[in-house]
């Protein structure tokens, strides 16, 4: 089987991108917060090396079967990166907030039941049976990514956790690149691969190309800096400062004549 | 149909992401001067007399009434200022950060339990007057705010004073 030249860009830029994201969290020590972030990102450069390999080299059987089973694993990783965000976002002292955790556990659950109920009763325009349960199969798993990830969002803003620097940059990114999943995937499943199946599955891929390389930038850069007061405020702090150890320092002499 | 409840899904979940990233932005850009000038005043006097007939029972329990407790508080625009206050007080706990990471770190996580409690209440009050059922059960509620919100206000204000006390008394006149 032979490659396009764009998707053969695509292909090696996807490889590329995700090879230098691993090097950063590796070499940075980003890993340390976010494991399962690492072995996502560490498991989607391994997939595109065996994908590519299947493709070019092995049968269309050998290819789907490494297809599959990888999209499998890659759904439990991706449950495991928002979990990991969450982990992360809703600790802030080491120890889950309580309510935090429970709310994040039943809002989770809830969107869940309701993805597996919406993804039951739709009917993608997919004259095969099997293709229409593995459409329903994979707009769940956008669903469901879609809404861990706004959970986490709403749970930790509703109880002020507002999560910074690492964390927030890697959840935002997150929630792109699951928003436009849905929208492709809700597109694809509704009018079809001809209608601009490629141009949707560019418009994924492309989403997912930047979030990656937002996701490199961010990781690389030292943590952002914790809220100071304004220069204005800092300025008399420091006079005030001054002048009361003046202050005390003048009563201290006048005390001891 | 099933579109349809895609549709609404998709929705929902756009808009509860918009709103968590709109909010958390709203309050991570605020500098110290405009968080402290954004708390509302309450009336505090009468808020520490419910607080501490709630948290600090004596002999005569039942001295404040209902309609009391009620005006004290400020009524509905009281809990609404108790309740903006709230997150304002977390965020100005969590400023302390920049000079004492542990005691910020788990004051912070108090105030913000108190403010869970505090929501709670508020959330129980409103629902309660809707729906015109549980009256009775109202004032329990108050005093149960108004006792994690003078919490949260005690708890902020030893925290400034112990690490910040150049910071407190703008602090104390703001809350």
């Amino acid at each position: 089987m032979n490659l396009s030249l764009t998707a053969s860009i695509i292909w090696a830029a996807g490889f590329a991108e995700h090879l230098i994201l691993l090097c950063v969290l590796v070499f940075r020590g980003r890993w340390r917060l976010f494991p399962i972030f690492t072995s996502f990102i560490g498991f989607n450069a391994v997939r595109t090396i065996l994908l590519f390999i299947a493709y070019q080299y092995g049968s269309a059987a050998r290819y789907n079967q490494i297809y599959w089973t990888a999209s499998c694993l890659d759904l439990a990783l991706q449950i495991g990166v928002v979990y990991e965000l969450a982990r992360v976002a809703l600790r802030p002292a080491g120890a889950w907030v309580k309510e935090a955790r429970v709310r994040f556990i039943l809002f989770g659950i809830a969107g869940a039941a309701i993805a597996a109920a919406i993804a039951y009763i739709i009917h993608p325009v997919f004259s095969n049976s099997l293709d229409s349960w593995i459409e329903k199969g994979t707009l769940f798993s956008a669903m469901l990514n879609v809404e861990l990830c706004a959970c986490l969002l709403v749970v930790s803003t509703q109880l002020g956790l507002f999560p910074t620097s690492y964390v927030m940059l890697l959840a935002q990114g997150w929630a792109v690149w699951s928003t436009v999943d849905l929208l492709a995937e809700a597109a694809y499943s509704h009018f079809g691969a001809s209608w601009h199946g490629v141009a949707l599955d560019y418009l994924r891929t492309f989403t997912y190309l930047f979030v990656t390389i937002y996701w490199i930038i961010s990781l690389w850069r030292p943590e952002p800096e914790r809220r100071t007061l304004s220069p204005d405020m800092q300025a008399y702090l420091n006079n005030l400062h001054q002048q009361l150890q003046s202050e005390l320092s003048h009563v201290k002499k006048v005390e001891k004549h | 149909m099933g579109y349809i409840a895609l549709s609404v899904f998709g929705v929902v979940a756009i808009v509860a992401l918009a709103y968590a990233q709109i909010r958390s932005r709203k309050l991570l850009s605020k500098d110290w001067q405009t968080l402290v000038t954004s708390i509302e005043p309450m009336h505090m006097r009468g808020l520490e007399l419910v607080a501490l007939d709630h948290l600090n029972p004596e002999k005569n329990q039942l001295r404040l009434e209902p309609d009391e407790i009620w005006g004290l508080v400020g009524g509905t625009e009281g809990l609404r200022r108790m309740e903006k206050n709230a997150d304002l007080m977390i965020a100005l706990a969590a400023y302390v950060r920049n000079w004492n990471y542990d005691q910020a770190i788990i004051v912070s996580e108090r105030i913000r339990h108190d403010s869970v409690l505090l929501k709670r209440a508020i959330r129980r009050v409103r629902w309660n007057s809707r729906l015109r059922r549980g009256q009775l059960r109202i004032p329990f509620y108050v005093h149960q705010a108004a006792a994690s919100y003078y919490l949260m206000t005690r708890r902020l204000l030893a925290l400034y004073e112990t690490n910040q006390y150049l910071l407190f008394p703008v602090l104390a006149e703001a809350l």
